[in-house]
């Protein structure tokens, strides 16, 4: 799968990567490397005798000013509010159709028939279809739905075949035995059991569709959204405001996995299922 | 035998089929819908590739392209094999600090380097290398840690006690124990190389590679050869993942064991 993939679960009993009471240590250790890491930056970028030019990184102080800035007239979060609606839009998009694909397709021919079809169309490299879409669609934010609904769908139809394929099969013919038509038996038993499935896709297809749309507004740069800010200072070769623009997008990224993975496990601590799946 | 060549014809039949539900599918539903003045149907799509092998420009396009994917790949890994033996084998301050910033790489959109890489490199090779580069190392690091650390730490001991240097408690302790993981890796980070290239020649604005091409005929309104371009790299992508997939099976018996996940 070219997904990403999610990282493995520590193996138990393994030995963690640092032992507890060294723990402040560690925090320390990286809180001055950090503090190393920007005095180097500032020192030897942009100076009048330094290595690189400011032009390159720009200096962590013009960043910081960049970026408080862009807070201040709220470009970053008017930005970050165009990125999320268009995240949103898709994601609830490629989970329908990738949810209602491996549906339809639910029967051994469906499978005989379209397993090839599918194979194909998941190996697609995704965001080269934005050339195709900017040809149907041209700029405009459908053009963002489209491509990153294409990249997400396929994580909701892989996740929801596998939520089928282990389905109770006594609960099924049971239900089916009293007389429930095959909408019956989806209402009531499928989309239940396949919660957790469609959680753990989530938990995928989010960082995923987060990153697909800063390349899009990359590609296709529309009136407003947070790969659309970074492009504009890019061509105006201003590097503080993409170094700034840059490190809101990667904050934004690291936030969204540890909500997300912070959700998944309340889920499946709440529904009593034993591993992250 | 026969029960092989039985087996085979089955599955052309099936590819057949789902060719064929593509082809109608295609040619009846999607290009009469949007328009056949936008939308290329099949035929001329299959035209654009013939034209663009006699031309030389397909072999062109793909070996750059693929060359891309493979250096990157191989750098990826070679970065993210030093990196988890660095983390595992020295003090644990190398640790401290090195294990954020694979996790910090590992987490962020790579596109985002695309403005950075593009004023310090340009347009050429080593830009779209370095974004492959930063893809595959993270990956490559985290699963291989993992794997290290699901080594007796008891038996790394031993060896120290025994006198053995670091690159000799890493090649023949560690790296043997977490070959597994580090395959699981590959398998997984090789087809989203191919992306990542493709992604970073639209990005940087080259007119080499598929991405190149998928610019270029964009840029004209050319859907048969966006949808060529498109098709080559769908080609190279299942070879890569059919490859790395009977690699990975033919080195370890199920590269997706150990509680990974699905392949």
């Amino acid at each position: 799968m070219t997904t990403a993939p999610v990282r493995p679960a520590r193996a138990p009993g393994a030995a963690r990567s640092v032992p507890r009471r060294r723990l402040t240590a560690v925090i320390a250790v990286r809180i001055c490397a950090a503090a190393v890491v920007l005095a180097a930056w500032q020192v030897f970028v942009g100076g009048p005798d330094s290595v690189l030019p400011a032009n390159a990184v720009s200096r962590p102080s013009s960043v910081a000013v960049a970026l408080g800035h862009l807070a201040a007239n709220g470009q970053l979060f008017s930005g970050l509010g165009t990125t999320a609606l268009s995240v949103l839009y898709s994601m609830v998009l490629g989970a329908l159709v990738g949810t209602v694909l491996a549906v339809v397709t639910w029967t051994p021919f469906g499978r005989w028939l379209l397993d090839p079809l599918v194979t194909i169309l998941y190996a697609i490299p995704k965001v080269g279809m934005i050339s195709l879409y900017i040809i149907v669609l041209g700029i405009a934010t459908a053009t963002h739905v489209a491509l990153v609904t294409s990249a997400v769908l396929f994580i909701y139809y892989y996740a929801m075949r596998q939520a089928l394929d282990e389905l109770d099969q006594d609960r099924l013919v049971a239900l089916r035995l009293m007389g429930a038509g095959r909408l019956r038996v989806l209402r009531s038993l499928v989309v239940m059991s396949a919660l957790p499935q469609l959680f753990s896709a989530t938990r995928i297809a989010l960082p995923l569709a987060f990153a697909t749309e800063i390349f899009a507004e990359l590609q296709v740069p529309t009136s407003s959204g947070l790969g659309v800010s970074l492009q504009l200072f890019s061509e105006n070769l201003d590097a503080s405001g993409a170094v700034a623009v840059m490190l809101f997008v990667v904050l934004v990224a690291y936030l969204l996995d540890v909500a997300v993975g912070g959700a998944l496990r309340r889920y499946v601590r709440s529904v009593g299922l034993g591993a992250d799946r | 035998m026969t029960g092989l060549a039985a087996r085979l014809g089955s599955r052309a039949l099936q590819w057949l089929a789902s060719l064929a539900v593509l082809y109608v599918l295609w040619r009846w539903v999607a290009v009469p819908s949007v328009s056949t003045a936008v939308l290329a149907g099949p035929g001329k799509v299959w035209d654009y590739l013939r034209q663009s092998a006699g031309n030389g420009a397909l072999w062109a396009m793909t070996r750059v392209t693929l060359t891309e994917t493979l250096a990157g790949l191989a750098l990826g890994v070679a970065i993210g094999i030093l990196l988890a033996l660095m983390i595992a084998l020295l003090p644990w301050l190398v640790g401290a600090v090195l294990e954020p910033f694979v996790t910090a790489v590992y987490a962020m959109p790579k596109f985002v380097l695309a403005p950075i890489l593009f004023l310090w490199f340009g347009t050429g090779f080593v830009p779209r290398l370095t974004m492959i580069t930063a893809t595959i190392f993270p990956v490559v690091a985290i699963y291989l840690l993992s794997g290290i650390r699901t080594v007796d730490p008891d038996r790394v001991e031993m060896m120290r006690l025994n006198g053995a240097r670091p690159h000799q408690v890493a090649t023949k302790l560690l790296l043997p124990h977490a070959v597994r993981y580090l395959i699981t890796a590959v398998v997984y980070a090789a087809p989203h190389a191919l992306a990542v290239a493709i992604a970073a020649e639209l990005l940087f604005g080259t007119t080499q590679g598929i991405g190149g091409a998928l610019s270029q005929n964009a840029q004209y309104f050319n859907a048969a050869g966006v949808l060529g371009a498109l098709a080559v790299g769908t080609v190279i992508s299942v070879l890569l993942m059919a490859l790395s997939r009977s690699l990975g099976r033919y080195l370890v018996a199920d590269p997706t064991a150990d509680g990974l996940g699905r392949a």
